[in-house]
């Protein structure tokens, strides 16, 4: 069998057609799009699809197997919900650039090589960097360009990784890298998947970059970007001891930001950390349950992380504000949007019955059976801050607390209808996990996973329970500030804005300085040396060949003048002539 | 049925609330106690009730540190970078 169509295919060619299109017809047309894609992705069959030769490399597009079926499921369904959400947004280039980033991811994930990855991996830089444009405010036109530079250098680190890796090996094929052999080249490599996986230290793009998005393209980058870097990491790099540690660093990193930040897409753009985090040490783990589990997370978060961001987007888009301490009492006015945010909530924390009781766990459990008990430990205290930021401080101080004044009305019919697929799919997702474990690459691992035992139930109630009593306990504490807190953003946009400032200030003034110099002194040198050699030249060169002539002509003035045409004169002179040559003869 | 009402009749009664909470905690650390226990990856798994406190300590802790850390360093005006 041999139906393999791409499912990105869908996607970029689809993108052009949408200007031509209005109203109506383009609503269908968006949603058809999405549709088809994941048909294609649910009529596959795995093997290897469109091998290309080309210049001596091996380009292989389309390679289908359990790993890239599952987050290409995830991604063409979750493009199906992104669309619904966005569907009242007028603007043609919004979907088009939307529709790029996501044939882009699509274009990574089936993938057999690693010049194919590359390109597609620039793709989705450049279409995602519209979604931040487009929302069109100053703000986010500096953060779009912060965005697009870091991605550009996470570009470049993974650029080099590949062609050093060429040169070692001579191949490009994209596959698993044996622990052992890699050396610098995969380690570049690496880190270029890390800086888009918003690994630690190279993370500060996404909380600086997402909450300046669309409100619609926020929904898609939340799902895209750092998944896709998820899928290569587990395609590339499972069991490498330090995804498994950096991956737990990041998810205790980003809940300890998301307890202090104040605006709530800045919150979650924390919790994407965080969980991405799971993912990332369930890859580093490197078993068998521990990447299922890092797969099923990534399913999973991609559905509730886009359900919580359209919560804060649509209280953003009909209030006009997403800050916490201008927010409050909304229940009154948005109690759909409200329910729809605390199942994303609820799901992320990892409330049984909730997608996220059954993902994370088996990344947890991958940990402990794997006998690394502190990173276990660990991933369980990132799942209480968890619980505090998204579940309970972020709804609280948005729909409960003090009365902001505000009276917002639900936000449009295609945005709660989208809301309300999503939450329905977080909690099918809970109460039937079968249907994402038989999506899992590892079969026999997912079969044996039973996330409703006793001890993980009873574990998980107390975690959650006495978190909301710490919370309520502490509730002044967590009152919302109207301040920003440095993350490592600080080192390119205070440190460059410094060395600007120093740039400015001593090169500049130095180049200036210089630039005076040179025209003071040096011009001036240069004027008096061209003036003598002017001179020189007026009255040395010109005055011998100029004196020359002024010769010939006195002389022939004075010979002229002997010619004077009287035959006496001319016999005397000859005469004088013989007399004079006689003369000197006679005595010489 | 009316979402806000729903939400308005809690609001009005978080004694009710507050008291379904409690019971729901000492329930779990009951469950707890006489809960069968195998396979312990970690010493806090055979420990009755562990959980409860570590979900609480790290709780307190967490926003204790942090917001000490965000009030003494991390915590800029808004038009910092401006």
């Amino acid at each position: 069998m041999n139906n393999f169509i791409h499912p990105a295919l869908f996607f970029i060619l689809g993108a052009f057609l949408i200007p031509a299109l209005r109203g109506r017809i383009r609503q269908i047309y968006l949603l058809i799009v999405p549709a088809l894609a994941f048909y294609s992705v649910l009529s596959m069959n795995t093997g290897v699809y469109g091998e290309i030769n080309y210049l001596g490399f091996n380009i292989i597009m389309g390679r289908v197997d359990s790993l890239s079926l599952i987050f290409a499921h995830v991604f063409t369904l979750m493009a199906f919900l992104g669309v619904i959400y966005g569907l009242h947004v007028t603007e043609a280039e919004q979907h088009i650039a939307s529709f790029f980033y996501v044939g882009g991811s699509l274009g990574v994930i089936f993938a057999g090589d690693y010049l194919t990855v590359f390109i597609f991996w620039e793709v989705m830089a450049f279409a995602s960097t519209f979604l931040i444009w487009f929302r069109r405010e100053p703000a986010s036109l500096k953060a779009g360009f912060r965005y697009l530079l870091m991605h550009i250098f996470g570009g470049i680190l993974l650029l080099a990784g590949i062609f050093l890796h060429y040169k070692n090996t001579g191949s490009l094929a994209f596959e698993l890298i044996p622990k052992a052999g890699a050396g610098f080249a995969e380690y570049l490599i690496l880190s270029g998947f890390a800086l888009n996986a918003a690994v630690f230290p190279l993370h500060a793009w996404l909380p600086d970059a997402y909450p300046e998005a669309t409100v619609t393209g926020a929904v898609f980058m939340c799902a895209f970007t750092t998944k896709t870097a998820v899928y290569v990491l587990a395609r590339g790099f499972q069991g490498f001891e330090v995804l498994a540690i950096m991956g737990t660093a990041m998810t205790i990193y980003g809940v300890c930001y998301a307890t202090i930040e104040n605006d709530m897409r800045r919150i979650l753009s924390y919790h994407i950390i965080s969980q991405v985090g799971y993912m990332v040490a369930g890859v580093g783990i490197g078993t068998a349950l521990a990447v299922n589990g890092a797969c099923a997370h990534a399913y999973a978060h991609i559905l509730y992380k886009a359900l919580l961001f359209m919560g804060a987007g649509s209280v953003l888009m009909m209030t006009g504000t997403s800050k916490l301490n201008e927010l409050g009492g909304l229940y009154k006015y948005m109690p759909l949007t409200l329910i729809f945010y605390v199942v994303g909530g609820i799901s992320i924390s990892g409330f049984p019955l909730f997608s996220g009781f059954v993902s994370k766990s088996m990344i947890v459990a991958g940990a402990g059976e794997a006998h690394h008990p502190v990173l276990m430990v660990l991933l369980l205290l990132a799942s209480v801050g968890t619980f505090l930021s998204v579940g309970l401080k972020l709804p609280y101080f948005a729909w409960f607390g003090k009365d902001c004044g505000l009276k917002p009305k639900e936000p449009p019919a295609n945005m709660l209808w989208a809301m309300g697929l999503t939450a329905f799919l977080c909690f099918f997702i809970g109460v039937y996990p079968k249907a994402l474990y038989d999506l899992l690459p590892f079969k026999e691992a997912a079969a044996e996973y039973h996330p409703y035992s006793a001890p993980h139930l009873s574990e998980t109630v107390q975690l959650l329970l006495f978190t909301g009593l710490g919370f309520f306990l502490l509730l002044k504490r967590l009152q919302p500030e109207a301040k920003i807190n440095l993350d490592f953003d600080w080192f390119y946009r205070k440190l460059i804005a410094g060395f600007m400032r120093f740039d400015q200030k001593y090169i500049q003034s130095f180049d200036s300085g210089w630039g005076e110099l040179y025209r003071k002194a040096g011009l001036r040198a240069m004027m008096s040396i061209a003036g003598f050699f002017a001179w020189f030249d007026r009255w040395g060169i010109d005055g011998v060949v100029d004196n020359a002539a002024y010769g010939t002509i006195w002389i022939g003035d004075k010979a002229r003048k002997v010619q004077t045409g009287n035959l006496q004169n001319y016999l005397a002179f000859a005469i004088l002539i013989i007399f004079v040559i006689v003369g000197i003869n006679w005595f010489l | 049925m009316n979402w806000v009402n729903l939400i308005q009749y809690l609001r009005d009664n978080m004694n009710l609330l507050k008291r379904a909470l409690y019971l729901l905690m000492a329930a779990t650390i009951i469950f707890d106690i006489f809960m069968p226990r195998h396979a312990a990856h970690f010493f806090g798994d055979k420990i009755p009730g562990f959980w409860s406190l570590f979900g609480l300590v790290c709780c307190v802790l967490l926003i204790r540190i942090m917001k000490g850390l965000s009030h003494t360093v991390l915590m800029k005006k808004e038009d910092y970078y401006e």
